[in-house]
């Protein structure tokens, strides 16, 4: 067992923790398939964590105890899956019908590399080439019917349907970026593996590493009634805005930016935040000195959506770093705003007491 | 009664910010409860006692919250962006005052000359708060407002915004009032979030199971210009519950509401809601499953700032719901 100090350090994004994200971000764990995340998320946790249990929907739950008498029990909940496709129907030949698992948009598939089940066998999403293809279908987007996952194997293969398929990408740092598959939610596991690392001593830290958010929050909503916390934070990752060709649009649907520092959540399509803890986190912005921006409300969801109905309501919050082109083969995020979302947290965390859920709602 | 309503309608309550609405159901109900607490999400759970051995435990639930808007963007001309808190009906939304949390007034705008009014979207709309210098724009992404009080008589009928939900808390309070002494164990549940999804409901933990469960709501009656009736006629009484959305209420609570309809003579009418859910259908799935049912006071525009209905449906629901929860046998006369 390894006994942190307990300072009120900074923590920081270094070459180590993005070593870390980039082996999260290369694993693949499509929802229901998480197995690589896990094992990946066990083997970093098991120092540090005074208990750990994988329950039966493959959900990590580990904790770390406080010091000195009843402590809040807080759960910290990031999602260990991400989104890719199934494999559905076996065509012979290593070509294979697919289904897509969360939200993946069908029609910028087509061409994409991808990596089939545990051993990574690589694969194509097969399109038709330009040369091939009439002008008119051209413009026509590429319906998922039409599309195969072709494997270049010969029939004696061990591929099964129902194995997963996830993009290919693999990860890289460039300047103050990251690149990468998955980034949704690698870096809130990543993140959540760093708090556990440095657990405050004031907190029960109850961390649920999930299975199954990206088809509709599964994972979480069992992993809290497993915890039965106080209050509830969830890290994720959200959707930014500001892309080329988009940005001069002025946004009236829910919307983040780079570079303006973690997320916080007041309303999405399944949680509408627990108003304490928004205060709560935006004072221990203001109080740090820490960049943080405000999710415009609207659509999308976290595992929030899930914990907070459990067992007579969790209070709960959502904290994302942005990335832009989340659920397509790459998305970009900055080191700078994750650094700061996990201090963000961190430092929320440290200055939990038994007072912040007595504060008016 | 009606004053107690107009209070109840007047206080902003938008889903996820029901403290206000709160404080003021229980400050009605203090004096009326054994005791009562309040859970994780917010819902206000009373209960009555009941000094007889053999007491059923029933439980009665409505929501308080109301719908809402929440502001989205402040945009450069100095106007608020927005969306909704829970279903609204955008058509309804344009020229209608709202009134933020903390006191703010503003104005629902949208450009007149849009062309196909049948299409206009909440976010073609923006909230003006009248503000001649644009800097001053009182509010911020994330702020939340209500539609603005609006509480009127209005022939035979009454008009406010937010008689979804404070029709039920109403009836509720009314209800702690009369019972003196209680042959049953009542529980009461005053709900939050249930605009946006039934999610107070969801997440409710009871301590004694329900022997029976009643959801008290408003319905819609659908019978305007150029809109197919659902057969739900305002001032034609309670009505019982006989399907809504994917639910079916259990019979025996069906049978109980009708009987003591029929033993008090209270006109009443049936229920059916095809796009809208009753929180008695979270209910019914709760622990190893609830006899539900619901009872729903018949309500015109409902999710719009002016939603109508009839004092008369209103006390006939107090006095059919009083009737079913005073009976000693519960399903024995079904």
């Amino acid at each position: 067992m390894i006994i942190k100090k307990q300072t009120n350090q900074t923590l920081h994004i270094r070459e180590k923790q993005i070593n870390l994200l980039e082996r999260l971000s290369n694993a693949c764990g499509v929802s229901g398939d998480e197995a690589e995340v896990r094992r990946i998320v066990l083997d970093e946790i098991r120092p540090y964590a005074d208990e750990i249990s994988v329950d039966t929907m493959g959900n990590v739950l580990a904790i770390k105890r406080g010091q000195g008498g009843k402590c809040m029990r807080v759960m910290l909940a990031a999602h260990m899956d991400e989104v890719g496709f199934m494999l559905t129907h076996d065509e012979g030949k290593g070509i294979f019908r697919f289904a897509q698992v969360g939200g993946v948009n069908s029609h910028f598939i087509a061409g994409k590399p991808i990596l089939v089940g545990p051993n990574h066998i690589p694969g194509i999403i097969g399109v038709t080439p330009i040369h091939l293809t009439k002008k008119k279908a051209q413009k026509r987007p590429i319906p998922l019917d039409d599309l195969r996952i072709d494997l270049g194997l010969d029939n004696n293969h061990n591929i099964k349907i129902g194995a997963r398929g996830a993009f290919a990408t693999r990860f890289r740092k460039q300047d103050n970026s990251l690149f990468g598959k998955a980034l949704d939610d690698r870096l809130g596991v990543a993140s959540l593996i760093e708090l556990l690392k440095y657990a405050p001593a004031n907190i029960d830290l109850l961390a649920a590493f999930t299975v199954q958010e990206e088809v509709g929050v599964r994972g979480a909503s069992v992993a809290a009634y497993q915890c039965q916390p106080d209050m509830a934070i969830v890290l994720d990752s959200t959707p930014a805005r500001d892309i080329p060709g988009d940005s001069d649009r002025e946004s009236k649907s829910y919307n983040t930016h780079l570079d303006a520092g973690p997320a916080i959540y007041i309303s999405d399509r399944g949680t509408i935040s627990d108003p304490r803890l928004i205060r709560h986190i935006i004072s221990t912005a203001e109080a740090e000195g820490l960049p943080y921006q405000i999710r415009q409300p609207g659509g999308g969801g976290t595992d929030a959506g899930g914990i907070h109905k459990q067992k007579g309501g969790i209070p709960s919050v959502s904290v994302s770093v942005p990335g832009r082109y989340l659920h397509t083969p790459i998305s970009i995020a900055r080191i700078s705003d994750w650094e700061s979302t996990l201090r963000l947290v961190y430092s929320s965390l440290l200055r939990i007491d038994g007072d912040i859920l007595a504060s008016p709602r | 009664m009606k004053s107690l309503l107009e209070k109840l309608t007047a206080i902003p309550g938008p889903s996820g910010y029901e403290n206000r609405i709160r404080s003021a159901i229980q400050a009605e109900i203090e004096k009326y409860t054994d005791d009562f607490n309040i859970d994780g999400l917010g819902n206000l759970i009373a209960h009555k006692r009941s000094l007889s051995s053999d007491s059923k435990n029933i439980l009665l639930i409505t929501h308080m919250d109301e719908i809402g808007f929440i502001v989205t963007n402040k945009d450069k001309s100095g106007y608020a962006r927005f969306t909704n808190l829970g279903k609204v009906p955008p058509a309804s939304c344009p020229g209608r005052q709202v009134e933020f949390l903390d006191g703010d007034r503003g104005l629902i705008g949208s450009s007149p000359d849009l062309k196909n009014e049948d299409f206009v979207q909440l976010e073609d709309m923006f909230i003006d708060f009248g503000m001649i210098d644009k800097q001053k724009l009182p509010v911020k992404i994330g702020d939340i407002a209500v539609f603005a009080p609006s509480f009127a008589d209005i022939g035979d009928c009454l008009v406010s915004k937010a008689m979804d939900g404070r029709v039920g808390a109403t009836i509720l309070i009314e209800i702690l009032r009369r019972i003196n002494k209680s042959p049953n164990e009542i529980t009461m549940i005053f709900s939050v979030q249930k605009q946006v999804g039934l999610r107070g409901s969801t997440a409710v933990a009871i301590d004694n199971i329900p022997d029976m469960a009643i959801a008290i709501d408003v319905t819609p009656e659908l019978k305007h210009p150029n809109q197919a009736s659902n057969g739900v006629k305002l001032g034609h009484g309670p009505g019982i519950l006989l399907k809504s959305g994917r639910y079916i209420p259990k019979a025996s609570v069906k049978n109980a509401l009708e009987h003591a309809a029929n033993s008090e003579n209270i006109a009443c009418q049936h229920v059916i809601r095809e796009n809208d859910e009753s929180e008695a259908a979270v209910i019914q799935k709760s622990y190893a499953g609830i006899n539900a049912g619901g009872l729903c006071v018949p309500c015109r525009y409902q999710h719009t700032a002016a939603e109508m209905v009839n004092m008369d449906d209103i006390s006939n629901t107090v006095e059919l719901l009083y009737t079913v929860i005073m009976e000693p046998n519960l399903f024995t006369e079904s």
